[in-house]
């Protein structure tokens, strides 16, 4: 059987009297391309920031057999060398070139001579099959989509475990989104990470995940794979998966 | 991880991570090896081999590692990094060109000023004069409290310094005449401008900075509204307002905290001190302050602007920006009063 990575048990997440999350509980395993699923405001990016410990919870979040809420400071930095994390925006620093993005977080980690760490760099950026000539490239000097492989670049730099994606493809167009698709299953094949990503897109849902969760209402609806969630008895998935942009997606994909 | 050395050939064993690679680098300067031997690692990450890669040595691999490596080989360029690299002389003729420049834009910005301030002049439906009402309030009626009580300080530092030395001469009546013509000629309207300076021009420009790095200037314009009429007007239009209303309170402010310290310190009463301030002052004294005031309000105003829009889209540049746009106008301020020095002079005011 497959060890599970991420292991949330009865977690809680209130901003003050409000309750955002509440009785959560997901399975992640190893190796494996996870969808948080939900509507918009639902809780999806507190799950996943409760998870990347920028959100104080309660409850028991387990990474790779270690209790997030109770480890100390030293296993904590060390959790957080194992991940990846690329947000909505891409979040590249603007002052910034890309080379100089990505070369951030080894030379905050190491003190390497320049010139390893640049062949670092550039092994990175190719990997997630940008040129060489972003590298003197300031963020906004790149498109949208290379914006995001960037940012996808720098999250893989220290080789993490486990890597989290706040909406990977929402404003590329469809060929992008593919290519992004694409490198993400590749990445996760070839050196074995395991991918939690935030995804409103259909294509990517049954296209590259294996397993996913819904959250509505503050819980977890439900858990499984992508057809076990299709065919869940919610009013909102149905309006997702059959509603008018649901149905167009399964009417072009009988075609 | 742990290095063993072996008829020239490196066996690494545990943990083979970009933490690592200090470490083996310092190691294979010192010794003579042919391979390196991997295959007893526990983990493996990518950053490890690249570096493994650019020593050329002979890998031995398990089969487990192949793939890996495989991927990073793919992956790995083996062309030299381009960078841009500049001399000296390049830095200083790029920078004289990049000051020449910033000069002659804000000429350009003036020019535009003057031809689309005619056109609002033509139009005046197009004033919006909601937003000139909210931005005295911000920037005028708001500095009110920090502005009186500069005044007030300075006014009562200058009698003060004063009272020593008139104090031996007996001439304890002629601090009236001190506070009051340097308040109302210099000090009042240079108080303002600089305190302006700070607070309005390094606001205006960040304000039209960041609606131009997130694209709500194009938004404007894709509209059919002219930028000028919202960012540029209402906010010249508004320090022409609160500046000569600020310098009357900072000149009121000023010569009654000269009032106080001559009360305390030389012993002159109000009484006196006011039937003095007739003599000491005419309304020449107070027009000589007064007719800076447009020249400084229209200059923090449009550097600030102007500073704004020459803003790139990073997060650095709206920095600069501030830091340019309060230090030129403090400058232009200050400049301004010198030439105006000198104007009054010729003009016997």
């Amino acid at each position: 059987m497959v060890r599970n990575i991420i292991k949330v048990r009865n977690l809680k997440v209130s901003y003050g009297n409000r309750v955002v999350l509440d009785e959560i509980n997901i399975n992640i395993k190893e190796r494996e391309i996870y969808t948080i699923l939900g509507k918009s405001g639902s809780g999806k990016t507190t799950l996943m920031r409760a998870i990347l410990m920028l959100e104080k919870s309660k409850g028991i979040i387990e990474v790779m057999g270690m209790d997030l809420n109770k480890a100390n400071r030293e296993e904590r930095e060390r959790i957080k060398r194992a991940y990846g994390v690329m947000f909505q925006a891409a979040s590249l620093f603007t002052s910034l070139t890309i080379g100089e993005n990505l070369a951030v977080p080894l030379k905050e980690n190491t003190n390497l001579n320049n010139d390893i760490v640049f062949d670092i760099v550039r092994f990175k950026l190719s990997l997630v099959g940008l040129d060489d000539y972003v590298f003197d490239l300031y963020p906004y000097e790149l498109s949208g989509g290379m914006r995001k492989k960037a940012a996808l670049a720098r999250a893989l730099v220290l080789d993490p475990k486990i890597i989290f994606l706040d909406e990977p493809t929402s404003g590329l167009d469809p060929v992008s989104a593919d290519d992004f698709d694409r490198t993400i299953v590749e990445l996760n094949k070839l050196l074995g990470i395991t991918v939690i990503m935030i995804t409103h897109d259909l294509d990517s849902f049954f296209g590259i995940s294996n397993r996913a969760c819904v959250i509505r209402d503050k819980k977890v609806l439900a858990e499984g794979s992508p057809y076990d969630i299709m065919h869940q008895d919610d009013e909102w998935l149905k309006k997702l998966f059959f509603g008018d942009r649901g149905k167009k997606f399964t009417q072009w994909n009988q075609r | 991880m742990r290095l063993e050395l072996e008829d020239k050939r490196i066996k690494l064993f545990g943990n083979l991570t970009y933490r690592e690679i200090k470490e083996i680098d310092r190691y294979i300067k010192k010794v003579i090896f042919n391979e390196i031997d991997l295959s007893n690692a526990e983990t493996l990450d990518t950053s490890f081999i690249v570096y493994l890669l650019r020593t050329n040595k002979k890998l031995i691999i398990s089969e487990k590692q192949k793939q890996l490596i495989k991927i990073v080989k793919e992956n790995l360029k083996n062309r030299p990094l381009e960078i841009r690299k500049t001399g000296f002389f390049y830095d200083v003729g790029f920078s004289t060109i990049d000051k020449l420049k910033r000069l002659y834009y804000f000429l350009v910005f003036l020019g535009e000023i003057f031809i689309k301030g005619l056109e609002l002049i033509l139009n005046p439906k197009r004033v919006r004069f909601k937003m000139i009402v909210k931005d005295v309030e911000l920037m005028g009626f708001n500095a009110i409290p920090i502005l009186a009580t500069i005044s007030f300080l300075i006014g009562a530092v200058i009698a003060y310094h004063g009272a020593i030395r008139l104090k031996q001469f007996g001439a304890n009546i002629f601090v009236v005449d001190l506070v009051s013509v340097s308040v109302l000629r210099e000090l009042g309207p240079l108080i303002v401008a600089i305190l302006l300076a700070g607070r309005s021009a390094s606001s205006y420009t960040t304000q039209i900075g960041i609606m131009k790095v997130t694209e709500e200037i194009d938004v404007i314009k894709t509209m059919g509204v002219e930028p000028f009429d919202v960012l540029v007007f209402p906010k010249i239009i508004s320090m022409l307002i609160s500046v000569p209303l600020l310098i009357i309170l900072a000149d009121v402010s000023g010569v009654i905290g000269g009032m106080v310290v001559a009360k305390m310190s030389l012993g002159v009463t109000l009484r006196d001190f006011i039937l003095r301030l007739h003599h000491a002052i005419s309304i020449k004294t107070f027009l000589a302050g007064i007719l800076k005031a447009p020249a400084f309000a229209f200059l923090i105003a449009t550097i600030g602007s102007f500073e704004g829009f020459r803003t790139q889209k990073n997060v650095e540049s709206i920095g600069e920006s501030v830091t340019i746009s309060v230090v030129d106008s403090i400058f232009a301020v200050i400049i301004a009063d010198a030439i105006f020095s000198v104007i009054f002079r010729w003009l016997g005011i």
